[in-house]
């Protein structure tokens, strides 16, 4: 009876979320239509534009791991006072982790036109923004490795009078070291991605391209960076996934 | 002879626990002894060797050293106190992904800068130092290798390296050679007592082998419930003192 008091609720609960934002069949086969009008345009990619923009894709890369490192960084010292395995003070505790539950509400995209409005249309706005967004990433994922260590595992530093730092130090730095470098190649990898997107509303980078070609109506352009980036990611991706996963076997 | 360490009625009940897990507990510690605890699995062994440098904290009771309340010190204080006194845990608890030399130094940590530490700046004698006793220990030719890769022996010899590196006046032992194959245990046992005697250290040992505590120890107490049972020399304890410490309640 219960179960079905679930189903029946989540159905809907469905119906009522499509009712209210208008989701139809008939609209998304009316879209269909202009789905192949993109599709004739964007085909064949033109290439021509490509190694001209080359230096912006590298820019892309460049704004994506600058800010890997500083919202890493910053994440580091801020998990560590988030999570009560390390800091054992209730009061830090929860006034970080309010802290970076504040920083994931606000969206990357939302996060990139204010950078833009305060540093201008450059990459260093988009540089800003990503650290934000990586930060808020990398943090709680960090936070909560902290929080699963075996708190006996430090045993050893508290017992021979080794202070806060030395427990960090000694006892915490080295056991969750390879988790923390895996989640900063993930993070880096969402983070190009996240370059290009941001790079939309002004923030420097391959996006500005993107953003110019749509403005100019030349799919054929779009389809060649869109091939272009799709192509970076993925060989970055590839290299990434085989560190992290030799990081997390170790 | 005045007593090092001073084990005054303490006892430790854990929270969401009926029983006690240590109970009235008297015990009197002498430089350079030898004394191995002996009991069943759950006596409170673990517990009362914990309690010692504050690892578990009592719930009543005192402890002196050297005639001083270690419930009077600072935690500064305290913190001073713990360089005194080695450990030695069942799992070696040695931190993995750092080097045999670094884990030996972290020894240390109590009695060196906490910047400089943090920073993995170790002056040169301590590095000599901790080469010359992991050299005793027979482990020169681990030095740089990571903990991780060495065997459960090795891990152990390791672990007691970071303890002598600490000038202890105690090393207290919980049940150090209870992962180890019975050749293994022995040779541990052996190396640790001949350099804690060489040193006069005081040992407090854990463990469940009688006929170990009774090679390796100058003086056996026998714990039962939580409750010392059995306090004697060595030579003293017999067959019929063992029944009454392990004896079923």
């Amino acid at each position: 009876m219960n179960k079905k008091m679930t189903i029946l609720f989540f159905v809907v609960l469905f119906l009522w979320a499509c009712y209210e934002t208008e989701v139809s069949f008939k609209s998304l086969i009316n879209g269909f239509s202009d789905v192949n009008f993109f599709i004739s345009e964007m085909f064949p990619p033109d290439f021509s534009e490509v190694s001209k923009v080359f230096p912006d894709f590298i820019t892309t890369l460049k704004m994506a791991f600058v800010s890997t490192f500083y919202g890493a960084f910053l994440a580091y010292p801020i998990a560590i006072f988030a999570a009560n395995t390390v800091t054992k003070n209730k009061f830090l505790n929860v006034f970080f982790r309010f802290f970076l539950n504040l920083v994931r509400t606000i969206p990357d995209l939302l996060l990139a036109a204010l950078c833009v409005a305060l540093f201008g249309a450059n990459p260093f706005a988009g540089i800003i923004a990503l650290s934000f967004f990586s930060f808020g990433i990398i943090s709680k994922l960090l936070y909560e490795s902290l929080e699963s260590l075996d708190e006996n595992s430090f045993d050893p530093i508290k017992a021979v009078g080794g202070s806060w730092l030395s427990k960090i130090k000694y006892g915490i730095a080295p056991a969750v070291l390879p988790q923390f470098l895996s989640y900063c190649l993930y993070v880096f990898e969402i983070n190009i991605r996240a370059a290009a997107i941001i790079g939309l509303v002004g923030a420097g980078g391959i996006g500005t391209w993107l953003n110019i070609n749509f403005d100019l109506g030349q799919y054929n352009k779009i389809s060649s960076l869109l091939l272009t980036l799709f192509l970076i990611v993925a060989i970055i991706d590839f290299i990434s996934a085989k560190i992290r996963k030799r990081l997390m076997g170790s | 002879m005045k007593s090092l360490l001073k084990i005054e009625n303490i006892s430790k009940k854990y929270p969401n626990s009926k029983k006690h897990a240590l109970f009235n507990f008297d015990l009197d510690i002498f430089p350079g002894e030898v004394i191995a605890i002996v009991g069943k699995s759950g006596s409170g062994k673990s517990t009362f060797l914990r309690c010692l440098n504050g690892l578990t904290e009592t719930s009543n009771g005192n402890i002196y050293f050297k005639q001083r309340d270690t419930k009077s010190m600072s935690s500064k204080e305290y913190r001073k106190y713990r360089t005194n006194i080695g450990f030695i845990f069942q799992n070696y608890n040695l931190q993995d992904r750092i080097s045999v030399l670094d884990n030996v130094l972290t020894g240390l940590l109590g009695q060196r800068s906490p910047l400089m530490t943090t920073f993995g700046l170790w002056s040169k004698q301590d590095k000599e130092k901790a080469k010359s006793i992991l050299f005793e220990m027979g482990l020169s030719q681990h030095i740089q290798k990571r903990a991780d890769q060495l065997s459960g022996g090795e891990k152990q010899r390791v672990s007691i390296a970071r303890a002598l590196i600490q000038d202890p006046k105690i090393i207290l032992a919980d049940e150090p050679v209870a992962s180890l194959d019975p050749p293994t245990a022995k040779k541990i046992l052996d190396d640790l007592k001949t350099k804690c005697k060489k040193r006069k250290i005081a040992v407090v040992i854990n463990l469940h082998d009688i006929e170990m505590a009774l090679k390796y120890s100058d003086r056996i107490v026998g714990l039962r419930n939580g409750k010392k049972v059995w306090d004697s020399p060595s030579s003293e304890a017999t067959k019929e003192s063992f029944k009454q410490i392990y004896q079923k309640t």
